[in-house]
């Protein structure tokens, strides 16, 4: 008997990605806040670093699909 | 549509006689983006102002001050007038005149206020101690400190202090008055037993009354010079609203004025003729032409030097105009040597796309205006963006709500922004309502399914479902995302292809964007095939789903795709190394698959707003699941069914529903083959109507915020960063025509 099943591993994968995400966009967005308060111009740029930590989460989403039992 | 509006780019040369009329002519029309000279061709200089350049900008300065002393806002503009001269001249000088005295009584009285304010809170202590000014000093032996402090801590600093002989303290509320008889002739006894203590000493002010009536004097005082205060700015008041109107149009008319009489700084000039170049939209040129002939005639010579060609090239290649006519720009300019007018000259950049995808140049232009020589990806943005947002919210209810939101934004703002905003708004509204329409969902409630689909149009459920309740839809969606993902890149990558090509050549395309595509296509073939998919294989099954909806296909592409699939890969591999060496290979799992996926958040947004309007109605309207398989449901009608959705290309077996309780309660849905999964709100007596409703509103209200922000964010993300990274550079020229928009003013 596993310690935990295998929807709640993937439901944790799918969660410390998520901290892990949000994490990596605490400092990118305070940032890039900074930034655009310095030129309008770099709200699309900041825009784009900001989002860019979001993959990981789709990607233990993948994850979730690719170990069978685990949905 | 792919390409900016074409630029032209056009020169006007003329004696300097008719300077003036030709920057009349050029500047009425607001047509012409001008080129800097650089000062680079021999015997031509920056021309120099034209005379009154520094009178108009001194007036300029005058009426900007005053606008700021009168604190005239836009809003204050009166009809639109003409402002002549000698009107300029005499009514500046009152208006500054009287402005100017207003605004000196209003600084003098301030200045008295600020003064009186300072000796009220310099004898207010003194008023509270409720000792006379006169007996606080002037003693000889007698020592004295007035001041704020800890009156326990100063008594006991006294007592303490053997240089003090007596000493007495007098408490106000917040005052302490301190009077020391010191040991001898010791001058600093008080000041040395106060070290240490908690005591800020305040200065004994200069004044014979008693302190009370003094501040009751010093009020009185305020008092006047508050009322003067307010006439004068009351008077200021009346003055600015009658005289804003003409400051507002004076800015404007001096403002054209500066602007006309500086410009000849940006053209080639000698002594007696000048030289100016600039850009215009190549269908334009007619008018320009036209413009200035029918100003000055046949004094100044206007030539289109070239149209400038969207190839990216090198300078001094520049592409003949069309009739075959080809002017050599540095002949035209010069007459003979190769320098150029401006060196780094490249045409600005106007969007030129159809009126439907003009909303969409915004969302362009955040992260950057296109080059000249690019290709513009707004068409894309305008096919892609409302269709992935369209699909993730899919909603009729929500749909109808942000057009109107979007038509709102479109039509009562003068922004040009955010009423291309509002034009954004309204077709990923469009599209979200016609989703909305194809799940069957009115704010979540399937009601589109009931009274629509099933009973009018005859089929067993709405034709597409959202899966959060239909599990094989939510596979067949994560794999439809990667579909998606594939076709959106590929755009992205065939533009990248098109935009090396031009400015890099084939082999750099071919080795860059070409390997790049090779590979996301190699990698996404293998994915969709059954290539080593024997014995559960590698993939999970939910992939096929998609690639099953092709007729005639089933369980994948054939093996042999995937095969060639990996072999495109390999090449794709192989021309990223050779093009961008080994960082290129570190990155090639990027290219091959983490885009890819990417997409699927398309299908986890779809799948995570369908949860949130369906916990919303859970919670009002409560819902029961029934289990189709049970005997006693069976008994009463119920079965389980196959619908054929997508129109017939997609079929599933049902084995349970879930309905809302709209019209009746929990108590209708007792049997043993329901399930209650909540008993709704409205089901549970007024005070739970009552709070029903307030769920309801809040709930979708943040259902519908929610998603501008995660639909509408993710959507744009993977505009920006998938698909925009593969080609997207950025970074064209502003039009930014020689001319000036009246607001406030009219010429004639």
């Amino acid at each position: 008997m596993p310690a935990i099943t295998p929807k709640s591993a993937a439901a944790l994968s799918v969660g410390l990605a998520a901290l892990a995400a949000g994490y990596a966009e605490r400092g990118i967005g305070s940032a890039a806040v900074g930034a655009i308060a310095e030129d309008q111009d770099l709200f699309g740029t900041g825009l784009i670093l900001t989002v860019l930590p979001e993959t990981l989460v789709i990607l233990a989403l993948v994850v979730v699909f690719v170990v069978p039992s685990a949905f | 549509m792919l390409r900016p509006e074409q630029m032209s780019k056009v020169s006007v040369a003329g004696s300097q006689r008719v300077l003036g009329d030709v920057i009349e002519a050029i500047h009425d029309l607001e047509l012409v983006h001008l080129s800097d000279y650089d000062g680079n061709i021999e015997g031509f200089d920056n021309g120099d102002p034209i005379e009154g350049a520094d009178e108009a900008a001194e007036k300029l300065v005058t009426v900007r001050s005053l606008k700021s002393i009168l604190d005239v806002s836009e809003a204050d503009a009166g009809p639109t007038r003409i402002v002549t001269d000698d009107a300029l001249e005499e009514e500046l000088e009152e208006i500054r005149v009287e402005a100017n005295e207003l605004d000196d009584r209003r600084g003098e009285l301030e200045d008295e206020l600020r003064d009186v304010e300072e000796r009220i809170d310099e004898v207010e202590p003194f008023a509270d101690l409720g000792v006379d000014l006169d007996l606080l000093r002037g003693y000889d032996t007698l020592q004295v400190a007035v001041g704020e402090g800890d009156e326990a801590g100063v008594r006991a600093a006294l007592e303490a202090s053997e240089r003090v002989d007596a000493y007495e303290v007098y408490a106000g509320d917040d005052t302490l008055g301190v009077f020391v008889y010191p040991e001898g002739d010791d001058e600093t006894a008080l000041d040395d037993a106060l070290v240490g203590v908690d005591f800020t000493r305040i200065e004994v002010p200069d004044a014979e009354d008693s302190p009370g009536a003094y501040v009751e004097e010093l009020r009185h005082e305020r008092e006047t010079v508050e009322s003067e205060l307010e006439s004068v700015d009351a008077e200021l008041e009346e003055f600015r609203l009658e005289h804003a109107g003409f400051l507002l149009a004076a800015e404007e008319k001096l403002a054209i004025d500066v602007q006309k009489a500086e410009v000849p700084l940006q053209f080639a000039s000698t002594e007696r003729a000048f030289v100016a170049e600039g850009w215009i939209p190549t269908d334009e040129y007619d008018a320009f032409d036209e413009a200035v002939r029918s100003s000055v005639g046949e004094h100044a010579a206007v030539e289109e030097i070239e149209r400038a060609d969207y190839e990216p090239s090198g300078h001094g290649h520049h592409a003949p105009t069309d009739d075959g006519s080809a002017v050599d720009a540095e002949a035209a300019t010069d007459g003979g040597t190769s320098a150029e007018f401006d060196e780094s000259d490249s045409p600005p950049v106007v969007q030129n796309n159809p009126g439907p995808v003009k909303p969409f140049e915004s969302l362009t232009e955040v992260i950057n205006r296109p080059k000249y020589t690019e290709l513009d990806p707004t068409v894309i943005l305008f096919l892609t963006f409302p269709a992935f947002y369209g699909f993730m919210i899919g909603d009729l209810g929500y749909g109808i709500l942000y057009t109107t939101l979007g038509y709102w934004l479109y039509s009562s703002f003068d922004s040009d922004m955010i009423t291309k905003l509002g034009g954004v708004a309204m077709w990923a509204g469009g599209f979200t309502a016609l989703f909305g329409v194809l799940y069957g969902e009115v704010f979540g409630l399937h009601l589109i399914t009931d009274y629509i689909w099933e009973p009018i149009v005859g089929l067993g459920d709405a034709p597409l479902k959202k899966g959060l309740h239909v599990g094989a839809f939510a596979e067949l969606w994560l794999a439809v995302s990667l579909v998606f993902g594939i076709a959106h890149l590929t755009i992205g990558y065939v533009f990248g292809l098109v935009n090396e090509t031009r400015s890099h050549g084939l082999k750099a395309a071919i080795t860059e964007s070409g390997g790049q595509m090779l590979l996301m296509l190699g990698v996404g073939a293998w994915l969709f095939s059954s290539h080593m998919q024997s014995d559960g294989g590698p993939r999970p099954e939910l992939l096929y789903s998609v690639v099953d909806l092709v007729p005639g296909i089933t369980g994948g592409l054939p093996p042999v795709v995937g095969i060639v699939g990996l072999v495109a890969a390999l090449t794709g591999l192989v021309l990223v190394t050779i093009g961008e060496g080994a960082a290129g290979f570190l990155e090639s799992p990027t290219y091959a698959l983490v885009n890819t996926v990417s997409y699927t958040r398309i299908a986890a947004v779809l799948l995570a707003k369908a949860g949130m309007a369906y916990v919303v109605n859970l919670l009002v309207f409560g819902a029961y699941d029934v289990d189709l398989t049970n005997e006693a449901a069976q008994s009463h009608g119920y079965e389980p069914y196959t619908v054929e959705y997508f129109f017939g290309l997609f079929s599933t077996d049902i084995t349970h529903e879930t309905h809302f309780m709209l019209f009746s309660g929990p108590e209708a849905h007792q049997a043993e083959y329901y399930s209650v999964l909540f008993d709704g709100l409205i089901h549970m007596g007024w005070g739970g109507v009552l709070a029903g409703v307030l769920v309801l509103v809040v709930g979708h209200a943040l259902v519908l915020g929610l998603g501008v922000t995660s639909a509408g964010l993710q959507a744009l993300r993977l505009e920006y960063v998938e698909f925009f990274n593969k080609f997207y550079e950025g970074g064209g020229e502003k039009y930014n025509p020689f001319g000036y928009t009246r607001n406030y003013t009219t010429e004639d």
